[in-house]
């Protein structure tokens, strides 16, 4: 580990922030600079999706993934962003102010605790060794050959474990290894740190538009004391990438079936292109989302059909390429062997596979109190009847639970149990508890304005 | 569902059912960060300085050090073998040192560290763990040994 490493991966999460804030500039614009600001985590990974897919697109396109490529869409897409956002009439953001009152002092001693949580978990990434099997068997050696090889290298690409899995991750790792000069698989964890802290600011910045501070902080805080997801920030695995995309994704699809704001929709689709491409169970999550939105739509389904269809287009278009290259090299595809709908098959596993993604949703030992609470919140968001975002987050929550099932069950080889070895659920059941973290504040905030405004009345 | 346009409104004392589930269920989160969060820092400050005690080969080596039986063959084998030849890992079934993950395992953690050295079948070189040379011909010579049984092998086709 050096400082030029260090500075290289400074330099390459500045430059996928700038392209992301100008991405986001161009579909939404910023009413000031604490807007922009208060944005600054959507930004950011929206530019990881953006330009983690485009590298990708033209990884599978053959063109060589150089510095020049690592450097050079990042620029691109800023400057193609800002142009058509200045076409689309943008404005430069005011300064604005951050106002005052108790929230304030409350949003500052949370941030300070999140702040103390990144800090130790950033020395923890800043020497960390590579151990995980995963991140050593297959993750970093893809990286590793995108790096040396310029390329999805035939060898490498089709006989690694998790061939078919997408490269949105190997290439991210190339392109920090190209701007520290050279595969430091050390240094590569604060890679990972940078996207954990991109997610935990996405989500508070997010959420803080709807959620006062006093009850968005503990729900946040409380993710990252989850034993299974503030303790892993800096593993270079794909999983929790995932998990960031989808819940991100989530929240703006939620907060678009309640605004109908189209920037919420092409924002969500730019984070579903880099689900997509982040892991192969990321088209099923994708597909849990969208389903939950139609569900949550309820009558308004005439209206909120097209948009959505759109918003799933886009990533589906983009998963296509890769899913081209991969046959066409022989590998084998990403679902089960047999195809895995046909019910008749395996009965015998059905409940068992079902309940074990259940037990594992409700383990306080992976989550904490995340299950426990967001049972309460749902109940609640229910009891003031916050339609919206109770169906929504019910149903997400419930799609990737059966999901979680539907993997064991179909997949025989996996053995009925949450060892990490023999079984990816706890890895998949990430996504449902991290959303789960999104739901509740939202849900929170909607049952104690409804219960507002009733007492008004 | 309301964005928020001050803070009025949160702040007023609960008159409802609703409001005061909303206050415990807020309290409870807020208690479990208090209790766990201190825990959690002291966590991962311990891994912290755990990963700085280590040598500069064992954190780079990391999970390969349960895998490869001697460290040092790993650090051979990037010496010896030039980045555009190929190489072999042939581990014994028969092999005893290591750990249980060496003989599943040893020829994956190669393939990664020694990137973007290329394995091979018929390669130039063998990182033989407790293997019979004689079974590679007279073109075998032993060019490293370390511990535990394993040397490195230049083959001469």
């Amino acid at each position: 580990m050096t400082v030029h490493a260090l500075a290289g991966l400074a330099l390459l999460n500045l430059v996928l922030f700038a392209s992301g804030a100008a991405l986001l500039w161009a579909v939404r614009g910023y009413d000031s600079w604490i807007d922009a600001g208060r944005l600054a985590g959507l930004s950011y990974l929206t530019g990881v999706a953006g330009v983690g897919s485009t590298w990708t697109l033209l990884l599978v396109a053959s063109v060589p993934f150089s510095l020049a490529i690592v450097l050079g869409v990042p620029v691109a897409v800023t400057v193609v962003a800002a142009l058509v956002g200045r076409r689309l009439g943008r404005r430069l953001p005011v300064l604005g102010s951050i106002g005052g009152g108790p929230g304030v002092l409350a949003g500052a001693l949370a941030i300070a605790a999140a702040g103390l949580l990144l800090e130790a978990a950033f020395r923890s990434a800043r020497l960390a060794g590579l151990y995980s099997w995963d991140a050593w068997a297959f993750w970093v050696p893809k990286a590793k050959a995108i790096y040396f090889f310029g390329g999805l290298d035939e060898q490498f690409f089709t006989t690694l474990p998790g061939s078919s899995y997408p490269p949105l991750v190997p290439v991210l790792d190339a392109a920090a290894f190209h701007v520290m000069g050279s595969p430091d698989v050390v240094t590569l964890h604060v890679q990972y740190w940078f996207l954990g802290v991109g997610f935990v600011w996405a989500l508070a910045g997010l959420l803080s538009e709807r959620v006062p501070v006093w009850m968005l902080w503990p729900f946040v805080l409380l993710a990252l004391v989850a034993p299974r997801i503030g303790r892993r920030l800096h593993v270079p695995e794909a999983d929790l990438l995932l998990d960031y995309f989808f819940v991100i994704s989530a929240v703006l699809v939620c907060f678009w079936l309640l605004d109908r704001e189209p920037w919420q929709l092409a924002g969500a689709s730019i984070l579903l292109c880099g689900l997509v491409l982040t892991k192969r169970e990321g088209l099923l999550l994708g597909a849990a989302l969208l389903l939950s939105a139609v569900l949550a739509s309820g009558g308004q389904l005439r209206v909120t059909w097209r948009p959505l269809a759109f918003m799933a287009a886009v990533p589906v278009a983009v998963a296509v390429p890769w899913r081209i290259w991969y046959v066409a090299q022989g590998v084998g595809g990403e679902g089960p062997a047999g195809g895995g709908l046909n019910p008749t098959e395996n009965v015998e596993r059905l409940w068992p596979s079902l309940r074990l993604a259940i037990e594992t949703l409700v383990d306080t030992g992976y989550w904490s109190a995340i299950p426990l609470l967001t049972v309460g919140a749902l109940a609640v968001g229910a009891l003031a009847r916050a339609r919206v975002p109770v169906v929504f987050f019910a149903a997400l929550i419930v799609f990737v639970t059966l999901s979680g099932g539907w993997i064991t069950w179909a997949i025989p080889e996996l053995e009925i149990t949450d060892e990490f070895d023999a079984n990816p659920i706890v890895r998949f059941m990430g996504a449902a508890a991290l959303a789960s973290v999104a739901a509740m504040p939202l849900l929170l905030a909607a049952a104690w304005s409804a219960a507002t405004e009733r007492g008004s009345q | 569902m309301p964005r928020r346009t001050g803070s009025s409104g949160w702040l007023e004392w609960p008159q409802s059912p609703i409001r005061a589930a909303v206050l415990v269920l807020v309290a409870v989160a807020a208690l479990v960060v208090v209790v766990r969060l201190p825990g959690v820092i002291e966590d991962l400050e311990r891994e912290a300085s755990d990963n700085s005690a280590l040598s500069y080969a064992d954190r780079e080596v990391a999970g390969g050090n349960g895998v490869v039986a001697d460290q040092s063959a790993v650090y051979a084998a990037r010496a010896l073998i030039p980045e555009n030849e190929t190489y072999h890992v042939a581990v014994s079934p028969d092999f005893e040192g290591g750990s249980n993950l060496t003989v599943p395992y040893a020829e994956s953690y190669y393939q990664y560290f020694l990137m973007p050295r290329r394995p091979a079948q018929d390669a130039s070189w063998l990182i033989c763990y407790a293997c019979d040379l004689a079974e590679h011909g007279d073109g075998a010579t032993m060019v490293w040994q370390g511990g535990e049984g394993v040397s490195i092998v230049r083959i001469e086709h």
